[in-house]
């Protein structure tokens, strides 16, 4: 874990696979929560305007494409189609137009995946990128550092570690401890949560993290994109120490590594800030 | 018949399906035809087949994908769709997204210009990365793995 990671130059498997994640954690909520972010951020009337303009094209297309499965006239349908196809032109024009005189606007709209070296650029030196998605036969793990890059996969799937990353939450949230509140007033209640596991948070962090972290020893501030029951997980409470082991046994029930460095999560859809406010 | 793993059938009703469409002079459906067909003939095999016998099905189900592309040109939907055939089967048939690798980048390829075309319609792109998603992560493997000794 303390091993300083070589700089490595990631191949063009590793780009392809880098980029084929962010393509599948582009979400709808992130999406739509930079649409809303953005226009109410945009502060520009023209800006405003266009932006406007353009959702409501793009909602009218979706109705007119609707009207076209229910068509059953075919003259209807050429109208339909030829009405869609003049939507489309407009806003393509208006597409044209945000990025020529708004490319931030444009770049944030359509939102698409970063290389790994573009995703180094706006890194700082103590910074890292840690992306985890879940998929269906593996978790995949991508940690970008601005001089190094790793890669981990569990082997098995996301829904394997959804009960745990469920039951580590359940030890830290008062309101899901079964008896909370219900029984009358006693000498020594006991603790109303569970203990935190630590054994569980040692599994998660091995399981997630465990291959990427001598990529990101040193690093004291790390972006999270993560999607499924990972979205939900506080990676600064995974431990990286087993209780048993080789390893010195820490009398600390306290996670060590994952605390050191400041966690950041972002949504799925979103690129690390350059000098992200903290 | 892919449903009821009747692959002998498909083969036959594909077969059949090639030939005349490729009569009719119809070059798209029949490159189509002839990607099912390449599909069914592999899944005729069990996945522990041995690779000189699968290696030459497999690939004939990638060139029916290339083929496929091919003739769709600029239908950027059709590409996509043949190359996510290719890079599903290839994964499906033993279960190994490696085997996926040969027609990975193209596969890619024809979904990042799917999305592309696809910029003015963001419920048309964001159903499609939905629909992709286990493509996506025999893709992210195939590549992860391409770099790993076999």
């Amino acid at each position: 874990m303390r091993a300083e990671a070589p700089p490595s130059v990631p191949t063009q498997g590793e780009q392809n696979a880098f980029e084929a994640a962010q393509w599948a954690m582009l979400s709808s909520a992130g999406t739509a929560l930079q649409q809303l972010g953005l226009r109410a951020a945009a502060g520009a009337p023209d800006l405003s305007r266009l932006v406007r303009k353009r959702q409501d094209l793009v909602a009218l297309a979706g109705l007119r494409e609707d009207e076209m499965q229910s068509a059953d006239d075919a003259a209807r349908m050429v109208a339909l189609r030829g009405e869609i196809d003049s939507i489309r032109a407009e806003i393509a024009g208006i597409d044209a137009t945000l990025a020529e005189d708004f490319p931030r606007y444009a770049e944030l709209a359509n939102p698409a995946p970063l290389s790994i070296a573009a995703v180094q650029s706006l890194l700082e030196d103590d910074e890292g990128l840690v992306v985890v998605l879940g998929g269906k036969d593996d978790v995949f793990t991508f940690a970008v550092t601005r001089e190094s890059f790793a890669w981990s996969r569990t082997g098995y799937g996301a829904w394997l570690l959804a009960e745990e990353v469920q039951a580590l939450r359940a030890q830290l949230d008062p309101n899901s401890a079964q008896d909370r509140g219900a029984r009358p007033l006693r000498e020594d209640p006991g603790p109303r949560i569970a203990a935190f596991e630590r054994g569980r948070a040692h599994f998660l962090y091995r399981a997630l993290l465990g291959g990427v972290a001598p990529a990101l020893s040193g690093k004291r501030h790390l972006f999270t994109v993560a999607d499924g029951p990972f979205a939900s997980l506080p990676f600064s409470l995974l431990v990286s120490l087993s209780r048993f082991g080789r390893q010195r046994p820490t009398t600390s029930t306290q996670p060590r590594w994952c605390r050191k460095p400041r966690w950041m999560l972002l949504p799925s859809s979103r690129k690390p800030p350059k000098h992200a406010s903290r | 018949m892919f449903r009821s793993n009747d692959f002998m059938g498909a083969e036959k009703a594909f077969q059949q399906a090639q030939q005349d469409t490729s009569a009719a002079g119809d070059a798209m459906n029949s490159s189509l035809a002839q990607l099912y067909l390449a599909v069914s003939r592999l899944f005729m095999l069990q996945p522990e087949a041995p690779p000189e016998t699968s290696a030459p099905r497999l690939q004939a189900v990638f060139d029916g994908a290339r083929e496929v592309a091919k003739e769709a040109g600029i239908d950027v939907q059709m590409a996509e769709y043949a190359f996510s055939i290719a890079v599903r089967t290839a994964y499906k048939f033993r279960f190994e997204a490696r085997d996926a690798l040969p027609v990975a980048a193209e596969a890619l390829q024809a979904f990042r210009l799917r999305q592309a075309a696809m910029r003015g319609h963001e419920a048309g792109q964001l159903s499609t990365r939905r629909e992709m998603r286990e493509f996506l992560e025999i893709v992210i493997s195939a590549n992860l793995q391409s770099d790993q000794a076999p």
